[in-house]
Formats: structure tokens, C-alpha cells, sequence
């Protein structure tokens, strides 16, 4: 999963707003949901070959598309390179988005689907061993959990232990109920949305839901 | 648990997880250290700052991909531009396999005699120039003569001296088996004299 953009030959070609060759056209009924949906009227745009559109939407979603990748798969350079391939999705399949569901779930699915998948390669398998193997004063610090409530020294220091804690634990969870949770409580999806992005029913994503929270209980139980 | 939390409990399932919070103080402190726990995991930051080289990059990549895409659309194959024309050529192979298949059905008949028919049943067949002639005109108008090798006048003088295997039933089961046969069958037929007389004429000589 070489990102183009980084080893690959660069081109310096651009896509021209309102390009006739990657365009589609637009139906009534699609531009009537975009003047109530901005995301909507991002997409289609996007599909029009509006270059910007593309860049927008970038900038709206890819700081969350990063941050899910990278609890999925750890290392913030792979994690780069998956938020590069949704967004190369997203374009590839512009036009295979309907105006009729929400942007933010398409976006998600795509995303989780990359996330499972490489989690699911052979070789990633190995590279997880070798994580495990290393000595944790080694791996790379984990973001701070922001709480403007910790004000004292005292209180910072336990807020950062308790986001490390919950961050290791989240990263221990099964994928399916790592995405179950991490979508539905960190990026606030529905629970239909959140059966639509990972394939399985409203009540999968419960049940998905209940066994990561009895993990996470168990396992920061000297936190909470 | 989490979906009480989060209020997505069908209206009967909340009613009955009420009643039971009533009266146990352990399923309330579960409930309660469920929606802690899920408050703690909304907490964890949703977004990530993000390099600059991430969106240089990724539009690079979106840059290659429309080009690829602008590409793959000028090679665009023939048979995805003239769709009725494929349609056409299409109907017309499909016109000529079921033609074929027509053909093939018709033959298999013919080829099938009333004389086979009667030795695959078991019943006792008349001779074969009886067998010939009442396979009929329908036979002897789709039966092409072999190319390239024109069949022989007179037959091996084998055959010839033993007419008796004619009237054999275990060769006429696998008639098509003897070539030799075949085209004397052929040749008598296509030149039209009666059959009895290629008997007759076999037997005397």
C-alpha cells in the first residue's frame, strides 16, 4: 500500500473544475437534498469535477479518518497511508454516492472496511507480533486525552494515564467491536450507521457494543 | 447495557429494565458504571491534526487517479462503445448455434434407423435394404456422400463373398462402426435403384 503520492511518479496534471470527462450528470431531485445537505452539495460537486470539492471534503473528514485509522493500526505513518487510500476510494466512487444517505456514514464504511482489511493481511499479523515484542518504553507516546476540567498537575497526570489506559485497551478490543465503539461513541454515528459502515445488523452493533464495554470495564477497573 | 444507555431499548424492554432497577442495586451500579465507561470512550479526541504533507500528497494521488481515469476512458474497448452492435452479433451467434443444433437434432434421427431402433429394442428387424428404404427420402436427402474419397462400386471382395453378414443383427447395432458398409448403403440409395436389386445382385455374386 505505496501511496502514490510519496514513491510514486508525481504528476503535475490537474483536474479542471467542472471537467466534462469526469463529470455525471446531476438529477433534480439530487441538487433539491443539496441545498438542505452541505455534505450533498460537497459531493456533488466532487462529481461535477470540482477539483476544490475534493479538497474540502479532505479537510472536513480526514483529520477523523486519521485518527480512526491510526486506532486501528497503530503507527501514524500507516496510518497516513490509510487515510490516503479512503480518500482515493472516495474519489474512484464519487459517483457511486447516492445523495440519499448521509456522506459522513459512506465515508465511515469506506474507512472501516480499509482499516479491517489491513488488519486482516498476513503481513500485518507479523508486524503486530513484532509491536508486542517491543519494550512499551519504545512505542511512541499516545495523544493526551483532552479534559479542560484537569487544571492541577495531579489531575493532568491522571487524565493522560487514563487516556494511554483507554487507548491501550480500545487497541486490544476485536476489530469488529473496536469499530463498532469507536464509531458509534467517538464519532457519534447511529447505530444503523454504524451496522451499515462494519456490514451487520442494529443488533449486532449492540451486542458488538455491550462485549467492548465489559472488556474496556475489566480492563480499566483501577481507572473508573 | 449500552443500548439503555444510549436510549435505543425497544419501549417494553425499557419499561422491564425499569421495573428491575427498582430492586436491584447491582444492575443499577452496572448501568451506571456502563454509561461512565461510555462517557470516558466519547472523550477520546475524534479528530487528528493533520500533516501538510498528507494533503500534498493525497491530491497528488487524486491528481494521478482522475488522470488514470481520463486514460482508461480513451481505451475505452469497441464492444463497450457499439452496444446494438453487439447486441446484433450476438443475436445472430445465438441464431446459428440454435440453427446447428436443429441440424444436429434432425440427423441423430435419421442416423437413428428404424432398424437400430428395432435392435436396441429387441425386436427382430428385416434386412437391411428393407432397414435402408424405409429410413425414407428424409435420409437419403440429408445423407451428403463423404468428401474426398468417392465410395467404392463394388464392395471388398470379403464383404462381397459373404453377404450373410448383412443379415447379421450385431452388425447392423453398430452400423456406424462399419464404414464400408455405410457407403455401400450410401452409394445405393443416392443412385436410386431399388434395394432389392442390390440384394439380389449381392447374393448372386
Amino acid at each position: 500500500m505505496t501511496p502514490a503520492g510519496v514513491h510514486g511518479k508525481v504528476s503535475h496534471m490537474r483536474t479542471e473544475p467542472g471537467d466534462p470527462a469526469l463529470a455525471a450528470p446531476v438529477p433534480a431531485e439530487a441538487t433539491a437534498r443539496a441545498a438542505a445537505d452541505p455534505d450533498v452539495a460537497l459531493m456533488l460537486r466532487l462529481q461535477a469535477g470540482d477539483e476544490s470539492a475534493f479538497q474540502d471534503l479532505f479537510r472536513k473528514y480526514a483529520p477523523r479518518v486519521l485518527q480512526l485509522a491510526r486506532r486501528f493500526v497503530g503507527s501514524q505513518a500507516q496510518a497516513e497511508e490509510l487515510t490516503q487510500d479512503v480518500f482515493v476510494q472516495i474519489f474512484r466512487f464519487r459517483h457511486r454516492y447516492k445523495p440519499q444517505s448521509r456522506l459522513v456514514t459512506w465515508v465511515f464504511t469506506i474507512a472501516t472496511n480499509l482499516c479491517l482489511n489491513e488488519l486482516r493481511r498476513p503481513e500485518r499479523q507479523l508486524r503486530v507480533d513484532l509491536w508486542d515484542r517491543r519494550d512499551a518504553e519504545d512505542r511512541p507516546e499516545e495523544p493526551p486525552l483532552p479534559d479542560p476540567a484537569a487544571v492541577t498537575p495531579e489531575e493532568g497526570a491522571a487524565t493522560r494515564e487514563l487516556a494511554q489506559q483507554l487507548e491501550a485497551a480500545v487497541g486490544a478490543l476485536p476489530p469488529k467491536q473496536r469499530a463498532a465503539l469507536l464509531l458509534s461513541r467517538v464519532d457519534g454515528l447511529a447505530y444503523r450507521d454504524v451496522g451499515e459502515a462494519i456490514g451487520c445488523s442494529e443488533g449486532a452493533v449492540k451486542a458488538l457494543l455491550f462485549r467492548a464495554t465489559q472488556t474496556l470495564k475489566r480492563s480499566l477497573r483501577d481507572f473508573v | 447495557m449500552t443500548a439503555a444507555v444510549d436510549n435505543e431499548l425497544a419501549p417494553r424492554q425499557q419499561d422491564a429494565l425499569d421495573r428491575h432497577l427498582t430492586t436491584c442495586a447491582t444492575c443499577r451500579e452496572e448501568l451506571a458504571a456502563t454509561r461512565t465507561m461510555l462517557d470516558v470512550v466519547a472523550r477520546l479526541p475524534a479528530e487528528m491534526a493533520l500533516p501538510s504533507r498528507l494533503e500534498e500528497a493525497m491530491l497528488r494521488r487524486m491528481r494521478d487517479a482522475a488522470r488514470a481515469e481520463r486514460s482508461e476512458r480513451q481505451r475505452t474497448p469497441w464492444w463497450r462503445l457499439s452496444l446494438p452492435a453487439l447486441t446484433v452479433a450476438a443475436m445472430a451467434v445465438l441464431a446459428l448455434v440454435v440453427g446447428l443444433r436443429q441440424f444436429d437434432v434432425v440427423s441423430t434421427r435419421s442416423v437413428d434407423s428404424p432398424g437400430r431402433q428395432a435392435a436396441k429394442s429387441g425386436r427382430p428387424a428385416g434386412p437391411p435394404h428393407q432397414v435402408a428404404s424405409q429410413a425414407g427420402p428424409t435420409h437419403v436427402a440429408r445423407r451428403e456422400p463423404r468428401r474426398g474419397s468417392e465410395p467404392p462400386k463394388d464392395p471388398p471382395a470379403e464383404l462381397a463373398s459373404a453377404p450373410d453378414l448383412f443379415m447379421d443383427l450385431p452388425i447392423l447395432r453398430h452400423m456406424e462402426k462399419l464404414e464400408h458398409f455405410e457407403a455401400i448403403r450410401t452409394t445405393t440409395l443416392d443412385e436410386g435403384p431399388d434395394p432389392s436389386d442390390g440384394q439380389q445382385e449381392r447374393s448372386s455374386g
